[in-house]
């Protein structure tokens, strides 16, 4: 009975095993301690069968079975333990191919009688194997690699350090005293009387790696072993219950039974998730408070940290984070204001109000030299006067993590006490060590996003009213613009029409049609129809000159002939060049059309050479010469004029201004031609220049590109 | 037997020009002088009349020359009359708002004699023969 009660334990122990490693993470380490297990288990299974077998021929099959088993055992276990080890490249590969190729012919074997010759009644066993002529082999085998692993095993806890040392050693005892249990199984092969009391020792191995498991993170199962435990439990106590109630009620009412079933399973149902929760919380506060997978508390900290720039997520992402991994009563989060010297709350897991706090700045400097989580009560002996640190005293803060970046404080991460009452760990401390410090960079970033956000948003709104201004200001503008095109328009009309009446009113008068005139009367209309005809000039004028100001000139170019040109200008003078006997000398180079703005230019030259002849003495000569200088056409105007007086000169160009001489000379005139010459050549791009000599005459020079003149998009042309 | 008088419509709200203008017409062009002294009327003795030729101004109480000239082409009755707009604006933009409607000239008045105003008219009669 004890056999089969220890090769049944043996045999579940070895499976559950298996199982939780397998189902943790398929690394080598993992798969070979895994099939280490199993073989274990499938002999334990062998040895079960094979004692409880009341026929020969299924005793000597189950015999047969394990002893495949006993062959792999001790391969697998070896395997394991270089790869623990991490020997796998310092072991002789013939040695483990060696290996490979005598226990495939062992097992090869079995089926003979070489290794299991037959079973008889030994003790107060039934049936027990006798050992076949190479049984030996198998025993040497077997020695062989336990013995070996066991001495890498010792050898490697010798000069292993801490935790290591520790998972060593719960392994060497383990599958030591395991193996020395089951070594006593060979003992009656041999008919040596010895019964195989050690067989209960193969459990012991289970035990102890579970104990190296939860307590020393060997193989790192522990969640496993958590998540298994909190499961079995909710579903015991759900299960054991409605078993009862099933059995209790079917004796009781035997119609209608599946009401009970379903109604059972809808409370089971309903019950399993709080259930779990509650022996999860359990099982977290009692028997696994400090457990956690570092690594992934570290990186799913980062994988969150990274997923967001927004303060208030980051705080609430690392509260979370270290409650559900320290199960911390209070965890907050303080940032350092740099200007004020205190750290001031920006977040509190729990519900306690905490204060700002100011600090000296030797506690900052001390601060600054610490990249890792500081025990309250160590640095309350160092600053026992601060305010602050008394208060996180006063309010049980046990950690204080500072966040800095290189020789900023950022904040700090104030942790209470866990609940469970247990201290923190080196473990603990090295995660919250790298907590800060990703913390401190992600608040960082953050705090800074929210100045340039900030910053962005006092942009956009400067930005935004000083478009407004600027749009208003368009708009003043425009309207501005509007009201002088109106003028324009207004202007034209208003002051032309009574123009206009007054010309054909005084055409009337002199065409006779009126009355018979007198010569006097006839004088008189003339005189005034000449100083009518000034009005209309300078109205005109004025619109030119309001047109080119406000740049509404249009310049629209075609091919010209400049000297038709010219002498069509001059057409309109010829009464006066009669009048005053001018002698007037053209000379003109043979020239290609260029392309001007008739208009245009023909207003630039009519005001020019008007000036020539009125400025002229009578009898004089006025000389007109268009001639080629490399890619311009040079038109030059000479008069035997008046000429201009040197202080005269250079303001000529300006509106409204006339010389001295010239207003002395000739009454009329509105000062506004050259200025209008000027805008007309320029305009079409050219230039315009003079030379003079008061009393001797004056020279005007107009050069034009001989490429000719841009088109200029505008209103009107000149008047 | 002598050849039937032009008729001819004048819209103009100044009076004084007006008076030269409709006198010139009379007297050197032999024309038969019609007038209006605001859009609407004008429009109205256009629509009478059914005149030749029409001179009309833009700048008008009532309804402005634009306004009349748009009117005038959409009725089938008046479209075909030739109009010179004959007014004192001399921006481009007006001189295109012209050429759209369907003026068939553009003469500024203050740059022009009344004289040559007629003549213009009568030329324009004997190269478009109307």
């Amino acid at each position: 009975m004890f056999f089969l009660a220890s090769s049944l334990i043996n045999a579940a122990t070895s499976l559950i095993l298996f199982f939780l490693i397998l189902y943790k993470k398929r690394s080598n380490l993992n798969i070979n301690f895994a099939f280490f297990c199993l073989s274990v288990a499938l002999w334990s299974l062998g040895y079960f069968f094979w004692q409880n077998s009341k026929d020969y021929d299924i005793a000597i099959f189950w015999v047969k079975f394990l002893t495949i088993w006993t062959v792999l055992i001790p391969i697998f276990y070896f395997k394991f333990t270089i790869v623990f080890l991490e020997l796998e490249s310092k072991i002789n590969k013939y040695l483990l191919n060696s290996a490979y190729f005598i226990s495939l012919f062992l097992i090869f074997l079995i089926p003979s009688n070489l290794l299991v010759k037959d079973l008889e009644r030994k003790i107060y066993f039934d049936f027990w194997p006798n050992a076949g002529i190479l049984y030996w082999l198998l025993l040497l085998i077997f020695l062989f690699f336990v013995v070996y692993s066991i001495f890498l095993l010792a050898k490697s806890y010798k000069f292993s350090h801490q935790q290591r040392k520790k998972q060593i050693g719960f392994l060497l005892i383990g599958t030591g005293l395991g193996f020395l249990g089951g070594i006593t199984n060979f003992f009656l092969w041999y008919d040596i009387e010895i019964p195989p009391i050690g067989n209960v020792l193969v459990s012991l191995y289970v035990i102890l790696t579970a104990y190296a498991i939860i307590a020393h993170k060997f193989m790192d199962i522990k969640l496993v072993a958590r998540q298994y435990s909190v499961f079995t439990a909710s579903l015991a106590t759900i299960l054991i219950p409605a078993a009862l109630v099933q059995f209790y009620s079917k004796q009781i009412i035997t119609q209608y039974s599946f009401i009970i079933d379903i109604f059972i399973l809808g409370c089971g149902v309903i019950v399993f998730q709080p259930l779990k929760r509650y022996y999860y919380d359990f099982a977290n506060k009692y028997l696994f408070s400090s457990l956690y997978d570092s690594k992934k508390v570290i990186r799913s900290l980062s994988d969150k940290l990274r997923s967001t720039i927004e303060t208030e997520n980051i705080y609430q992402y690392i509260s979370n984070t270290l409650t559900a991994t320290f199960h911390s009563k209070v965890i907050t989060i303080r940032i350092y204001d740099h200007q004020k010297h205190c750290f001031s709350s920006v977040h509190t897991s729990g519900t306690k109000t905490i204060e700002s706090h100011c600090v000296s700045d030797e506690f900052i400097k001390s601060f600054l030299n610490q990249n890792e989580p500081l025990l309250t009560t160590e640095i309350s002996s160092s600053f026992p006067e601060d305010d602050f640190i008394k208060s996180l005293v006063k309010d049980d803060f046990e950690i204080i993590l500072p966040l800095t970046i290189k020789d900023t404080v950022v904040g700090a991460i104030l942790i209470s006490q866990k609940e469970s009452g247990e201290p923190y760990n080196d473990e603990d401390m090295q995660v919250l060590s790298v907590v800060g410090a990703q913390t401190a960079i992600a608040i960082e970033n953050a705090l800074l996003f929210e100045e340039a956000k900030k910053f962005n948003a006092t942009l956009q709104n400067e930005i935004s009213i000083a478009t407004q201004k600027l749009r208003l200001q368009n708009e003043e503008l425009k309207k501005l613009d509007q009201l002088k095109t109106e003028f324009i328009s207004v202007a034209s009309h208003q002051l032309r029409t009574p123009l206009t009446a007054m010309r054909w009113g005084l055409e009337f008068l002199s065409s006779g049609k009126k009355g018979k005139l007198t010569k006097g009367e006839k004088e008189t209309i003339d005189d005034l129809t000449q100083t009518n005809n000034r009005l209309i000039k300078l109205v005109n004028e004025l619109l030119n000159i309001s047109r080119i100001d406000e740049g509404r000139l249009r310049v629209d170019p075609k091919p010209t002939d400049l000297a038709i040109l010219i002498q069509s200008c001059f057409n309109d003078f010829n009464p006066l060049i009669e009048q005053k006997k001018l002698k007037l000398i053209e000379r003109y180079d043979k020239l290609p059309k260029i392309n001007l703005d008739e208009t245009v230019i023909s207003k630039a030259f009519i005001n020019l050479f008007s000036n020539a002849i009125k400025y002229s003495r009578d009898k004089k000569t006025l000389t007109v010469q268009l001639k080629i200088e490399k890619s311009n056409v040079i038109l030059s105007i000479q008069d035997e004029g008046i000429g201009i007086p040197k202080k005269d000169q250079e303001n000529l160009f300006k509106k409204f201004y006339r010389a001295a001489n010239a207003v002395t000379h000739q009454t009329e005139g509105n000062g506004l031609g050259l200025y209008i010459a000027k805008s007309a050549i320029e305009i079409s791009g050219g230039k315009i220049w003079f030379e003079s000599q008061e009393n001797i005459g004056t020279t005007f020079y107009v050069s034009l590109p001989l490429t000719g003149s841009k088109p200029v998009k505008g209103e009107k042309s000149l008047s | 037997m002598p050849a039937q008088k032009k008729k001819i419509v004048i819209v103009e709200d100044d009076s004084m020009l007006l008076k030269y203008i409709s006198a010139a017409f009379r007297t050197d062009g032999g024309f038969d002088v019609y007038t209006g002294s605001d859009g609407e009327q004008g429009e109205q003795v256009i629509k009478e009349q059914k005149p030749d030729i029409v001179l009309l101004d833009i700048i008008m109480p009532r309804k402005n020359g634009f306004e009349v000239l748009k009117s005038l082409k959409k009725d089938k009755t008046t479209a075909a009359i030739p109009v010179i707009v004959l007014t004192n604006l001399g921006q481009q933009k007006d001189l295109d708002q012209a050429k759209k409607l369907g003026a068939a000239d553009y003469l500024v008045k203050v740059d022009m004699q009344v004289g040559d105003i007629v003549v213009k008219v009568k030329k324009f009669f004997k190269t478009t023969k109307h």
